[in-house]
Order: C-alpha cells, then sequence, then structure tokens
C-alpha cells in the first residue's frame, strides 16, 4: 500500500483470478502499472493475457481478486479515463470510420476533438465514404486504435494492436504509442507477440504464464537479467577451462569441442585472452554474446513446450 | 448516463432497419385500407385506428426490438460501450428505455397513419366511445408487453437470427405447445387467456362490438403484459449482469 501511495499505480491487481468451468484461466495475478508505463504484457496464446485486460475494463467478472483503477475501487469511473482495443477492433461495419467515431466519441465525452484529425494521426484520413466493414485489418486496426484515443484517456489498454499491420503501419504505430506516451504522459498497457517490436517502447514488463504472472521487471532490469556470456574458441577447451576456472572459480563454464562459453556479464575478456596466450592455448576467437530478448521470455513462459 | 442515452437515441434513428421495418408495416396497413375501401367496408377512422395495430405491427416490432438489442453483441461494439466505464445495468435500461420510447412513437404514428388515411379515402371520423379510448388504452399497454417480450427474448439470446425468430413465431409455437400438453392432460385450464397476440385480437373485437369494455377484460388487459414485461426484461436483466463479453 505504502508503495502504491508513492508510485501512483493507474492499475493494481490484486490475486485476480478467473474461473471457466474448471479452468482458471487467470490464477491470483498481482499486476502493477505505474502512471507513466508503457506496460508490456507478455504471454503465449491462452496465457491470459486478454482475460486480465478483459476483467480491468469490465468486459468480464473476475471470480475472485480485487483491482484498483487509478487508486481507486470504483471501477467504472477509473474506466472513463480508459481507451481500450482488445481482441478484434470493434465498430458498427456499415458506418464510415468518421461516423463511427462521431458515435463513439458520445459515449468518450469527446465533444469537440477534432475527428478528421485523429482520423489523419491514425492513417485513415482518406478513407472517404467507405464503410468500415470493407477496410483491411489494417485498416481495421488503425479504426480501433483511434476510437480507442477518443476523449483523450489517461490510460491505454491494447491487446494485439499491430496486428495485421505491415511494417510501415507498426512502425507508425509504435511511434505513435511513444509520442502518447512522451508527449501527453499517456501510461500504456499493451499485449503483443512481436517481442521485439515491443521491446522498443516498453519501459516496463509483465511476463504471464499459463493465467500466472510470472514475473514484473523494468526495461533496465531485464537489459541486466538478460544473459551474457563471452565464447573463447580454441582447440584446447580443457586446458582453457582449468586456466578459466583459476581466475573466475564461481562463474559457470560450458566446455565444448570448440571452446568454452564463460556465463557471466563482468568478465575481463582481455585478461582471460592474455592468461590463456600465456599459457600457450591457441585462441581463435573471443566473442561477447548476449542472449536476445526474445530468448529470455521464451524461457521464462515455460520454453518452447510449456 | 446522458451520454449513453444520446448515444443508443442516436444509433436507433440511423438504423435503416427500423425505417425499412416500419415502412413495410405501413405498406401493410395501406393495402388492407385500401382493399376495405374497394370492398365499400371501410370502417370509420376511429374504428381503422383501433385495428391499426393489429396487423403487420408486432411483426415489426419483433424484428426492429432484435435488430436493435442484438447489434452491439452481433458487432461486438458492446465491449466498447462497457470499457469505457457504462455498467451493464445502465447499458441494459437505457437500451430498454430508448427502444420502449421509440416503439410507442411508432404505435402512435401507425394509429395516426390509419386514421389519416381512412379520413382521405372518404370515411367518417366515427363518435368517440368509451370502448376506443380503452381500446387504444390497453393496446398501447400490450404493445409495452410485447416490447418487453421480444426485447428480453433478444437480450437473453443475444443472436440476431434467433431472436427474430422467436419473436416472430416463438410465442404462437409455445402456446400451441401448451394447449396440446393441456388438451391431453384433460386439465380444465384457458392457456390462450395468456397469450400476447390473443389478448390484442380480444383487445380490437371488443373495441368493435362493445360501447364499454368488461371490468375483466381491462383487468386481463392490464396485468398480462405486466407478466411479460417483468418474467422477459427481468429475466434479460439477470442473465446481461453477468455475461462475459
Amino acid at each position: 500500500m505504502n508503495e502504491n501511495r508513492q508510485t501512483n499505480y493507474v492499475i493494481t491487481t490484486d490475486n485476480l483470478t478467473k474461473v471457466y468451468g474448471k479452468k482458471t484461466v487467470l490464477d491470483h495475478v498481482s499486476m502493477h502499472v505505474a502512471q507513466g508505463d508503457i506496460y508490456g504484457f507478455i504471454g503465449k496464446n491462452g496465457a491470459g493475457k486478454t482475460t486480465l485486460m478483459k476483467l480491468l475494463l469490465g468486459m468480464s467478472q473476475p471470480t475472485e481478486g480485487k483491482i484498483e483503477l487509478f487508486g481507486s475501487h470504483q471501477l467504472n469511473l477509473g474506466r472513463a479515463k480508459i481507451g481500450a482495443l482488445i481482441e478484434a477492433p470493434a465498430f458498427y461495419q456499415n458506418c464510415t470510420a468518421y461516423e463511427n467515431l462521431q458515435r463513439f466519441a458520445i459515449l468518450a465525452n469527446a465533444k469537440g476533438q477534432d475527428l478528421h484529425a485523429l482520423l489523419d494521426f491514425v492513417g485513415l484520413g482518406n478513407v472517404g465514404k467507405k464503410k468500415a466493414g470493407q477496410f483491411s485489418l489494417g485498416m481495421k486496426q488503425r479504426l480501433g486504435i483511434a476510437i480507442a484515443m477518443l476523449g483523450n484517456p489517461e490510460l491505454l489498454v491494447l491487446d494485439e494492436p499491430i496486428n495485421g499491420l505491415d511494417p510501415e503501419g507498426i512502425k507508425e504505430i509504435r511511434d505513435l504509442l511513444l509520442r502518447l506516451n512522451r508527449e501527453q504522459g499517456v501510461t500504456i498497457l499493451v499485449s503483443s507477440h512481436l517481442l521485439d517490436e515491443l521491446a522498443k517502447i516498453t519501459t516496463r514488463y509483465g511476463i504471464i504464464n499459463n493465467g500466472r504472472l510470472v514475473e514484473e521487471t523494468t526495461a533496465t532490469e531485464l537489459m541486466q537479467n538478460c544473459q551474457h556470456k563471452l565464447q573463447v574458441l580454441t582447440d584446447q577447451p580443457k586446458q582453457a577451462e582449468k586456466i578459466i576456472k583459476k581466475m573466475y572459480p564461481q562463474v559457470p563454464l560450458l566446455v565444448s569441442e570448440s571452446g568454452v562459453e564463460v556465463i557471466a556479464e563482468d568478465i575481463d575478456s582481455g585478461a582471460i585472452n592474455r592468461a590463456l596466450v600465456l599459457d600457450g592455448v591457441n585462441v581463435r576467437g573471443l566473442t561477447a554474446i548476449t542472449d536476445n530478448m526474445e530468448d529470455y521470455f521464451i524461457q521464462r513462459m515455460g520454453g518452447n513446450n510449456g | 448516463m446522458g451520454n449513453l442515452l444520446r448515444f443508443e437515441w442516436r444509433k436507433l434513428w440511423q438504423q435503416k432497419s427500423l425505417y425499412i421495418c416500419f415502412g413495410i408495416g405501413l405498406a401493410i396497413n395501406f393495402l388492407a385500407l385500401l382493399s376495405a375501401k374497394n370492398f365499400g367496408a371501410l370502417d370509420s377512422a376511429l374504428g381503422n385506428m383501433c385495428v391499426a395495430l393489429n396487423s403487420g405491427y408486432t411483426s415489426f416490432l419483433g424484428i426492429y426490438i432484435a435488430l436493435y438489442a442484438c447489434q452491439d453483441s452481433s458487432q461486438q461494439t458492446i465491449k466498447n460501450i462497457y470499457a469505457r466505464g457504462y455498467s451493464r445495468s445502465l447499458v441494459y435500461w437505457v437500451k430498454y428505455a430508448v427502444s420502449l420510447g421509440v416503439t410507442l412513437a411508432t404505435a402512435l404514428l401507425y394509429w395516426g397513419f390509419n386514421f389519416l388515411l381512412t379520413c382521405c379515402f372518404g370515411g367518417e371520423v366515427g363518435s368517440f366511445i368509451t370502448a376506443v379510448g380503452q381500446a387504444l388504452a390497453l393496446q398501447l399497454w400490450v404493445i409495452i408487453g410485447y416490447h418487453g417480450l421480444f426485447f428480453g427474448v433478444a437480450m437473453l439470446l443475444n443472436k440476431l437470427g434467433g431472436s427474430i425468430a422467436i419473436n416472430l413465431i416463438g410465442v404462437d409455437c409455445v402456446f400451441v405447445v401448451l394447449s396440446l400438453i393441456i388438451s391431453l392432460l384433460k386439465i380444465d385450464f384457458n392457456v390462450m387467456y395468456y397469450n400476447l397476440p390473443n389478448l390484442l385480437t380480444d383487445i380490437v373485437e371488443a373495441s368493435l362490438m362493445m360501447p364499454e369494455f368488461t371490468s375483466s377484460m381491462v383487468l386481463r388487459g392490464i396485468i398480462i403484459p405486466v407478466l411479460y414485461v417483468v418474467t422477459f426484461v427481468g429475466a434479460g436483466w439477470l442473465v446481461n449482469r453477468r455475461r462475459d463479453v
């Protein structure tokens, strides 16, 4: 609670649980999204990401646990400050993009908001009288984002917002989210399968696996947590192992026919190189390797099988 | 709540199907009156007002209410409404109120249409006896019952096709089956007494035959629609409060 007051969380869940029949889709999830965060919500298909978002937005009722939005349990008041895009974008198929915005602007209390500018902003400025039902997947996604942005929400909840977008569209949406976050202070909770794309904007991560929140970490912590190693290529791996072991007794080593992998971040590669050469070990190469985020997430999400 | 009312109101008035169904209903009435005129059997304008809601109007209601009530669930736009912090109960009752308002407005238009058209066809205005006033008031009350039934069914099913089908033929089917069961069991119970279409027809017939309604007819006309509203609108509300979207 004290942390809550200091940090200003816009979303806090306490042991949030959702059970469908005998299946526990969310299992005691305690999540914290701070004001100003771009919170990347990561998990495999069916891990519980959309379910959690639906619970936050009142589309589904929790079986157990509590939700706080903007530090309050009055959830519908909080939801009035949220713009959301959950699963497939929802809009009136037989209306144009502008007509859809006109309708939803009433709900979002967005009187006076320049709807044409908003359409331009998401790249739908030139769609004219085309009915939204005839839009391509990417256009529908953009319209969904525009609807979410109505009323200048303080928090955006976006479930796979870049699904179906081309690379240019992905970049545009990424830049748009960054701009909203930096210029207007909008907090963003975003889920995506495209981890590399997410990593470009996210300031905090939540990793969910089989309905359980496995880890919450900041982008900085994540960078530190990603595994670093030094790969030493040599014809004499056993001898190299002995020398490195003497230098770094606590550091785990992986020995193979082609060399030794030293698994640690703070390794003086120059010192290792000198020691090996002085002891007559033929060093063919030294490479510093950092595991990419994808590997890290996959490991946290239960590996390829989990 | 004001925003939600405006949103729903605007959406309903922009629903083309409302005008199409309404237009078809009026066209049926027009043809009925035209053929009555051609056969020289044109009733008075007030008399034709009393029968206005008994030919095609309830079908119009069954279709347009299903289209309106199921629109947000079929297009998934209900997610956008809930996500903006509007409670399920509020959304439900606003939809109910808006569609009821339009239903009553269209009933008045049907009456006005039949009245004016009869006058245009050279029919008499007729004398406003007690039975006419009672018939119009009770018919409006029965229409509220019809609206409750159709709205409740649509919100319970949340499926457009199924809702239209049940709204058009469901009540009659249920009562035919109930009648059959009762006749097989040889129970002395007139189930058709509780059937809304029968009630509407009985009210129309009574208005044409009697100078004044019997108290039992008035009581039946008041209580039965209330039963329908409470049962179907209540059930729809209870289910919608807990339904995930």
